[in-house]
């Protein structure tokens, strides 16, 4: 459970965690995201303070989507407009290219050393955050929900080292909570309880929500039928 | 035809900005595709005047709804291309709406082409090539009409885009010290910024999704 404390009308802006607490308790060393928005390629973002981690997308069930074999990973970011605002905005999505042969000698490279150096970081799309829902699809393998407004939804499981999950993980439920719509306009103390949707089996009759196979930057891959 | 709709939207019909994208990036057309929300992102390298340019395009979403959101990365962008439909009337005739705005919230210098998508559909057509072009020469744009479906001029249409950008350049229009003009020079390359903007298009029955 969550404690969020909301003052008076204001709603999200005097939430008691803003998304500077929540970054500034992320680690000190810049993300991978973080560097390549640095670099200036995408001007909006350059400064925007942003709380990322990397996440590998899922199924309804929890397992694994494997596309050409690789899992399907992505870099999500949830940014602010500037590093004086203290209310996140919108949500980034990246993800690795191969670099071209044109580039890799170039300073657009991803700065990791850990990586490959044949592949780098890709801003894929930019979703503002009235636009998107994001909740809790299984508490205990540490996966979230993503639904977009036209009805898609995708199913994402946090990538971190296994001594760092939990923490981050609640980093995550914290950005949920202060994501959450502020219902009552009065000075109170709000308790957010995460609501686990578990590993539901049930399949959606609606086509929107049939992203079972829909990759969530792979924009080739079609829904199953 | 080869057209279908829209997954998960029977009724909306886009004019095909993600289409050229797709097209222009990983030479491949996609016929059935989600509608655009927010700002979804593609980049090519190309060679202009023996320099690898790197093309950052934003592909922005059309509808009506997320038009204020839009607005905002106009700003960055060293040039646009603003999309209409050949086989609809509507998406022509809201150009000026759609340039009024990319002007009034751009870079004065940004390069704008005009694009007439879907010129494939040549029995469906409602716009008159000739209406395009006097349409463009009438606000100063560069013009051309493209196919994302047959690759038709769309390779030209990015790449004359950014051509344009680089004799700006090189006149000294844009200052390339300020990444405001969505210009960034690189040790082997610059980077450009293009926005790809267009109508949407209305609550439309029938198939077509780019």
């Amino acid at each position: 459970m969550l404690g969020l404390t909301v003052g008076g009308s204001k709603g999200h802006g005097a939430a008691a965690v803003s998304l500077l607490t929540i970054i500034s308790s992320q680690t000190s060393i810049m993300g991978d995201l973080r560097q390549l928005l640095s670099q200036g390629e995408y001007a909006p973002f350059t400064s925007a303070p942003v709380f990322e981690s990397k996440f590998v997308q899922v199924n309804r069930r929890g397992e694994t989507m494997n596309i050409h074999k690789q899992p399907t990973c992505v870099t999500i970011g949830i940014c602010a407009t500037s590093p004086s605002s203290p209310m996140p905005y919108g949500m980034l999505l990246a993800h690795t290219v191969p670099v071209s042969p044109q580039e890799s000698v170039t300073n657009f490279q991803k700065f990791s050393e850990r990586s490959s150096q044949l592949e780098q970081l890709a801003l894929s799309r930019f979703l503002p955050l009235k636009f998107v829902e994001l909740s809790v699809h299984s508490t205990d393998n540490h996966q979230l929900m993503l639904k977009l407004v036209n009805g898609r939804s995708y199913y994402l499981e946090l990538c971190a080292p296994p001594d760092q999950q939990h923490r981050l993980f609640q980093h995550w439920l914290q950005l949920i909570s202060l994501l959450k719509p502020q219902k009552n306009p009065s000075n109170t103390n709000i308790n957010i309880r995460c609501k686990d949707s578990g590993t539901n089996h049930e399949k959606d009759p609606s086509p929107n929500n049939s992203s079972e196979n829909v990759s969530l930057w792979q924009i080739d891959i079609k829904p199953s039928s | 035809m080869g057209e279908r709709r829209r997954s998960g939207s029977p009724y909306l019909v886009g004019v095909g900005k993600s289409c050229l994208l797709l097209q222009f990036t990983d030479k491949r057309f996609q016929p059935v595709h989600d509608l655009t929300i927010g700002v979804e992102f593609g980049a090519r390298m190309i060679t202009i005047d023996g320099k690898q340019i790197k093309l950052q395009i934003w592909d922005t979403a059309g509808q009506e709804s997320f038009r204020s959101i839009t607005r905002s990365y106009y700003r960055g962008a060293a040039g646009a291309l603003l999309v209409y439909d050949i086989t609809r009337r509507d998406t022509f005739n809201h150009l000026t709406t759609w340039l009024e705005d990319a002007r009034q919230h751009s870079n004065s210098n940004m390069v704008i082409m005009l694009i007439g998508n879907k010129s494939d559909l040549e029995s469906r057509r409602e716009v008159k090539k000739e209406e395009g072009e006097a349409f463009a020469r009438e606000h100063g744009l560069i013009f051309m009409e493209t196919s994302a479906k047959t690759a038709s001029n769309v390779e030209e249409a990015f790449i004359n885009t950014a051509k344009e950008i680089y004799e700006k350049i090189q006149e000294g229009v844009f200052d390339i010290n300020n990444e405001a003009n969505g210009i960034k020079i690189g040790p082997q390359h610059a980077a450009t910024n293009a926005t790809l903007a267009g109508n949407q298009g209305g609550q439309q029955a029938g198939g077509g999704c780019c």
